[in-house]
């Protein structure tokens, strides 16, 4: 029955249930349709991991994907249990220019694998399915997957050029393996030195590989003992290089979207409480009828709960449905985007049972949670008030206890402003937010009056105000709503304002370089740059009209669980060319210190998360073990300001690192060299080398300014899912305004007021209420984004904070928009009303 | 007057002796203890209708029945019947002898004038119940003559019933006020503002 | 058998105190049709609520058919009036939302009976009062009369001893509270409940077979009509 009784409600106001439950459907599609986007990503990711050669007993490598000696492989032939071992250098390669290319696919990346030619023919469990495996003696030959084969239309017996650090190469294919199991990367086999001499890693290995022996009992126990005598930074299993990292990412996402769903979720649970609050003040009568019919307090409670609960169920469900197809949609637009970006395929969303049951949890909980009150007022309702005459009275509601503590709050938030504590100041912010929350009622009936006192309104507008005021609490829950979405537009925009000028004037401040040579997938870090030696270093310092030049290293390290970027320079002509920012230690000695012994500079995010100072000791998982660094610097770089990241000269990445290769060039020109000539033999230079791209500084700025406007991008798209519930919940208050006026409506209506007129109150009051959620959303959103700023600056990125004009324009406009969208319903339903039905209604 | 009227009336639609005469008036009025009327006083009235000449009188023989007396109307009986139907009847309401008990009692205070009142509203009470409770079981399909009959007498029982109330209100200030006498310069009849026509 | 004794019911405190009853004492036999009158203010709202148990008097005892009800709880109370008490209501206080069977039916469900077996009693019930031909009709698709006739049905559905009416023909034109005042007459005699009514006219009250006025909160005379 409680049943039947909450079904016809709902159905009853259908309106008023579909905008309600709309707001749980956007969080739940949040939470649930993003989230089940990670493991896409996730699977995008580990496919450029993977070792996809499957049936391996054993595969060893370092945790770091760095290379090793490939002598160490010779310690394992004799081991006991071991049948057959082979060394591998295993990398991803850049193709750059020398993509392949068809009509419908493009292979832009590649996993080389170099093979040992005798070992490995026992070793990897692979049969060739036309031609034949690697010989010894063989070199420039490679065997391809038939996968690559199909998509390149290449042949067995033809010639693929490849980039190599010493510059381009053919090879010629002799063998043609089975299609690969996973996707991901093609995978090309070419012999251990040729993988050696391309990847500019003599004598260096990624991993060892190996078949164990019928004879072994417990494989596990022989793969533990093996990971214990190479030691330390060693792994046994699957290439498990940088993931880590990406994991990190990965989860920062999940969390990223799990609190934009909640956000997004808690407004729908805002818009329930006030529309269920509404609800049953209007029900008032009907409840009370119920308790003198013998229904229980806790029938009653019951009643109003399993309505929540049931538009709950309604907008999860409808919620994962949506979610569940707005992903699949959205999966074949995002691919090829997705691919250009990290060359490797988003993988099937899938959602585990886990986002079933976070979706439910929070799509069936938040509604609940916020009926709760409403739902114990309901049960407080006395049997007696079913027979009362109602008494249509000015709410004299007193907001003396909202307006104390607003104030309080307010002055708290303000003090936190002049300690010049980030995180005071940000908890200062949100104490700000929640004060103009609390006050926002108290501020109804000064700001009506002083409307009325300064400016003369036709006289629908007074009606208007004089609603408002009798309305204090309503019109501020409105308004409230108003001034969160505000509050996290003018944040987002102001943030991302201070981003774009910030980072573009650091960018100025801090790159002194006239040319930059990098590969093309901007980000340090991430796989198959290849890089080249210090041939290509010579190269261009040949070059007519090149004054000098720096080179930069990359690799991955790990101190502890800490996984970062380690960035290996030369300190004198880096110094020169790019620089560090310093927050801490001395820029004139730092890098000749660098210089001496094991130094390290860290940025600001590293320190940050490793709580390191200067003089420090870190200790370094490396190629050979541990290895202890003095910090003696915390500066930041404008490329690498976000993540963790280290410096350390060119001989101790080669040392701890075995990384020759450079991933990127700053070259500065000289005085009275023409700019084009400059450009013209530098890009010759770079013939050879096609991973590697040559950009000026200004063309390298605009796209770095590109890759920032998308990352705003991003912000407001997010803004934007924040915004759409807020102009729910302020249609449904205004319209809950207007139903509940219906009566008083029909009067004025029937005493003279035309349509027209009824339409320009509600809408005077609808764009009152939004324009002073805006104000004060802008008081809120500035002062957030404010301290957001100050927040960043704290972890090492340090950010002046810009005032963001153009939010409070949007911001103006939007508050107008929506004040007016959200007024045409209940125009609508107020001039369609029938006056005599309307009156006669009791 | 008007039950001589009504007779009159009643003779009009047919011709009739006075034992029917009787029962269709009490039918009409809807019995006895409506509108209390004696046989005998059917009968001075036809007389007086006949010395008026409102009426003739003829003689009929029943079959095997004593000779009985059918009355028939006139044309002059005619003429009164149109002029009386065809004038505005006035109401009857000032005479009321429960207020003269109130006034009395008031100046008299022999008795408690609330006791009064009260005894006053539960005798009403007790009439409008038996009206009320009767009229539940009429038909409203045949007997609807009477039912508004009956309707008219709740009515102004009820009428009665809140004047009461409204005395018993302002009972107190009534008593304070005094009783209302005769203006000092003006000698004769007491004023009789509507209904003064008097059956003699 | 109700039995009332010293009841007194203050609203209030201080400067604002307001007195609506003060002392009634009254006992009404069961079978009994008695309507309680007075002047608006004399209390007798508050009475009829008291005896519903829908407010707690200030002092005094209620008793209902030998139990105190100053001495239960809200639960307890909600109980008795599921089981013996039915109210009919100036408002008709239908439940909008619901059809003439539902909302007769509201009462039995809400003691636990079945849907359906709740629905073919409220249909017996609403024949019973004359809505033979309106069981799916809506609140307001129902006349006035018609919605008061539903709310007797749901009164007497659970087959509650005593039926406790305010005003019960307070908003209906003359001809239809004549139509339920015979009704009630039915459910006192045809069905021996036990009627308590409250109502400030004297035409509805004459339906009764006692009356009680009340005056300022305590009662000034009683005529047995009968």
């Amino acid at each position: 029955m409680t049943l039947k009784l909450a079904f016809r409600y709902l159905m009853g106001r259908k309106y008023r249930t579909a905008l309600t439950t709309l707001s749980i459907v956007f969080g739940v599609i949040i939470i649930f349709g993003m989230n089940g986007m990670i493991p896409a990503i996730q699977s995008a990711f580990d496919q450029s991991l993977t070792l996809s050669i499957h049936g391996l007993d054993l595969i060893l490598s370092h945790e770091l994907g760095i290379t090793f000696d490939e002598e160490r492989a010779k310690e394992l032939e004799a081991w006991e249990g071991i049948e057959i071992i082979s060394p591998v250098l295993e990398d991803v390669l850049s193709l750059g220019r020398y993509r392949f290319a068809n009509n419908d696919s493009t292979i832009g990346k590649i996993s080389i694998n170099g093979v040992e030619p005798l070992t490995s023919k026992q070793a990897i469990p692979l049969s060739t399915e036309k031609g034949r495996w690697i010989a010894p003696g063989d070199k420039n030959v490679v065997l391809v997957r038939s996968s690559f084969i199909d998509k390149t239309g290449y042949q067995l017996g033809d010639s693929i050029t490849l980039p190599t650090s010493k510059g381009t190469k053919k090879f010629k294919i002799i063998g043609v393996l089975p299609k690969k199991p996973t996707i991901g990367n093609e995978e090309v086999f070419m012999t251990l030195d040729d993988a050696q001499e391309l990847f500019n890693a003599e004598g260096k290995i990624s991993a060892i590989i190996g078949q164990f022996s019928d004879k072994v009992e417990d494989e596990e126990v022989l793969r533990r003992s093996i990971k214990d005598y190479f030691g330390e930074g060693y792994a046994v299993g699957a290439l498990d290089a940088g993931g880590n990292e990406w994991e990190a990412i990965v989860r920062m996402g999940n969390v990223i979207f799990t609190v934009f769903g909640l956000v997004a979720l808690g407004m729908g649970g805002v818009i329930m409480y006030n529309t269920f609050k509404i609800s049953v003040a209007e029900r008032k009568k009907d409840i009370g009828m119920l308790r003198t019919l013998g229904a229980k307090k806790k029938d009653i409670l019951q009643i109003v709960l399993i309505e929540g609960l049931i538009q709950g169920i309604i907008g999860t469900l409808i919620g994962i449905a949506a979610g569940f197809l707005l992903l699949k949609a959205m999966i074949p637009i995002i691919n090829p985007i997705w691919k250009d970006f990290f060359n490797s395929e988003l993988g099937e969303v899938s959602f585990s049972i886990w986002l079933y049951l976070m979706a439910v949890i929070f799509g069936l909980g938040i509604p609940i949670i916020s009926v709760l009150g409403p739902a114990r007022k309901a049960m407080k309702i006395e049997a007696l008030e079913a027979i009362r005459p109602q008494v249509g009275g000015i709410n004299n509601q007193s907001f003396r206890k909202r307006l104390i503590g607003g104030l309080v709050l307010l002055a708290l938030a303000t003090i936190t402003l002049v300690t010049g504590q980030a995180y005071l100041e940000f908890s200062g912010a949100l104490l700000a937010v929640f004060a103009l929350i609390l006050i926002s009622p108290s501020l109804i009936g000064p700001m009506t009056k002083f409307i009325k006192k300064t400016i003369s309104l036709p006289n629908e507008w007074l009606i208007a105000l004089g609603n408002i005021t009798r309305q204090s609490k309503r019109s501020a829950n409105t308004a409230v709503t108003m001034l969160v979405s505000v509050a996290i537009i003018v944040s987002t925009l102001g943030m991302a304002t201070t981003f774009t000028v910030g980072l573009m004037n650091y960018l100025d401040k801090s790159m002194n370089s006239d040319y930059l040579i990098l590969p093309e997938a901007l980000i340090l870090g991430s796989e198959g740059n290849i890089g080249a030696g210090d041939e290509l270093k010579q190269r261009i310092e040949r070059v007519e009209g090149v004054k000098e030049l720096t080179a930069i290293r990359q690799s991955d390290a790990k101190a502890g669980e800490l996984s970062f970027s380690m960035i290996g320079i030369d300190p004198k002509s880096y110094e020169r060319l790019s620089g560090l920012t310093f927050q801490k230690g001395d820029e004139k000695t730092a890098y000749d210190n660098l210089m001496v012994g094991k130094k390290i500079i860290i940025n600001g995010a590293l320190a940050l998360q490793g709580s390191y100072d200067i003089g420090d000791i870190i200790t370094l998982t490396a190629v050979n073990g541990l290895v202890d660094y003095e910090v003696i610097g915390i500066g930041i770089d404008y490329l690498n300001s976000k993540a963790p990241t280290a410096y350390i000269s060119h001989n101790n990445i080669e040392e701890d690192y075995n990384t020759y290769n450079n991933v990127m060039f700053m070259v500065n020109r000289q005085e009275g060299a023409s700019h084009e000539a400059t450009e013209e033999s530098l890009n010759k230079s770079l013939e050879d080398y096609p991973s590697f791209s040559l950009l000026s500084y200004e063309e390298w700025r605009d796209f770095q300014k590109q890759g920032n406007e998308t990352r705003n991008f991003f912000m407001y798209f997010l803004m934007a899912i924040l915004a759409i519930p807020s102009l729910i919940a302020l249609a449904n208050n205004l319209s809950m305004n207007v139903i509940e006026r219906t009566r008083e409506i029909a009067m004025l209506r029937a005493v003279g007021m035309t349509k027209k007129q009824v339409r320009k109150m509600i809408l005077s009051e609808s764009l009152v209420i939004s324009l002073m959620g805006v104000l004060l959303g802008i008081i809120g959103g500035i002062w957030l984004s404010y301290s957001f700023v100050s927040l960043m600056n704290v972890s090492g990125f340090v950010l002046e904070f810009y005032f963001p004009m153009l939010g409070l324009i949007i911001s103006l406009i939007v508050g107008v928009l929506f004040g007016v969208l959200a007024a045409m319903l209940p125009i609508k339903r107020a001039t369609n009303l029938d006056i005599v039905e309307a009156i006669a209604y009791e | 007057m008007s039950v001589r009227l009504a007779l009159l009336g009643l003779i009009s639609k047919k011709p009739r002796h006075g034992y029917d005469l009787y029962n269709s008036f009490i039918a009409l009025v809807g019995g006895e203890e409506n509108w209390a009327v004696k046989k005998p006083q059917i009968y001075t009235t036809l007389n007086r209708l006949l010395k008026n000449g409102l009426i003739s009188e003829e003689s009929v023989e029943k079959e095997g029945g004593p000779e009985k007396t059918i009355y028939r109307i006139t044309s002059s009986g005619e003429k009164l019947l149109k002029d009386w139907l065809s004038s505005a009847t006035p109401s009857e309401h000032q005479k009321d002898e429960f207020y003269l008990k109130l006034m009395i009692t008031l100046a008299t205070s022999y008795v408690d004038p609330y006791d009064l009142l009260y005894k006053q509203r539960s005798r009403l009470f007790k009439e409008l119940h038996r009206i009320n409770v009767d009229k539940l079981k009429k038909d409203k399909n045949k007997e609807l003559a009477l039912l508004l009959l009956m309707e008219q007498a709740s009515m102004r029982i009820e009428a009665d019933l809140r004047w009461l109330d409204m005395v018993e209100a302002r009972l107190d200030d009534i008593s304070s006020q005094p009783m209302p006498m005769p203006e000092a310069k003006h000698r004769g009849r007491p004023i009789i503002l509507v209904g003064e026509e008097e059956e003699k | 058998m109700i039995k009332v004794k010293d009841l007194k019911k203050i609203y209030g405190s201080g400067e604002s105190k307001v007195t609506a009853l003060n002392g009634v004492s009254l006992s009404i036999e069961e079978g009994e049709f008695v309507a309680i009158m007075g002047p608006s203010g004399c209390g007798k709202s508050t009475f009829l609520h008291l005896l519903g148990g829908l407010q707690k008097p200030t002092r005094g005892e209620i008793g209902l058919r030998g139990r105190s009800l100053s001495k239960l709880n809200d639960d307890e109370i909600t109980l008795v009036r599921r089981k013996e008490i039915g109210f009919i209501f100036q408002f008709f206080n239908l439940i909008p939302i619901l059809n003439a069977v539902e909302n007769v039916a509201m009462p039995l469900i809400l003691d636990g009976m079945k849907t359906k077996e709740a629905n073919i009693k409220a249909k017996e019930w609403l024949e019973k009062v004359g809505l033979g031909n309106r069981f799916k009709h809506l609140p307001n698709q129902l006349s006035g009369g018609q919605q008061q006739r539903v709310a007797i049905a749901r009164a007497l559905v659970h087959n509650p001893a005593f039926i406790l009416a305010d005003e019960p023909t307070g908003n209906l034109d003359t001809r239809s509270a004549e139509e339920i005042a015979g009704l009630l007459r039915d459910v006192c005699g045809k069905w021996g409940k036990t009627i308590v009514m409250v109502t400030h006219d004297p035409r509805m009250s004459s339906y009764a077979n006692r009356i009680v006025h009340l005056k300022d909160g305590a009662i000034i005379s009683e005529n047995r009509l009968i």
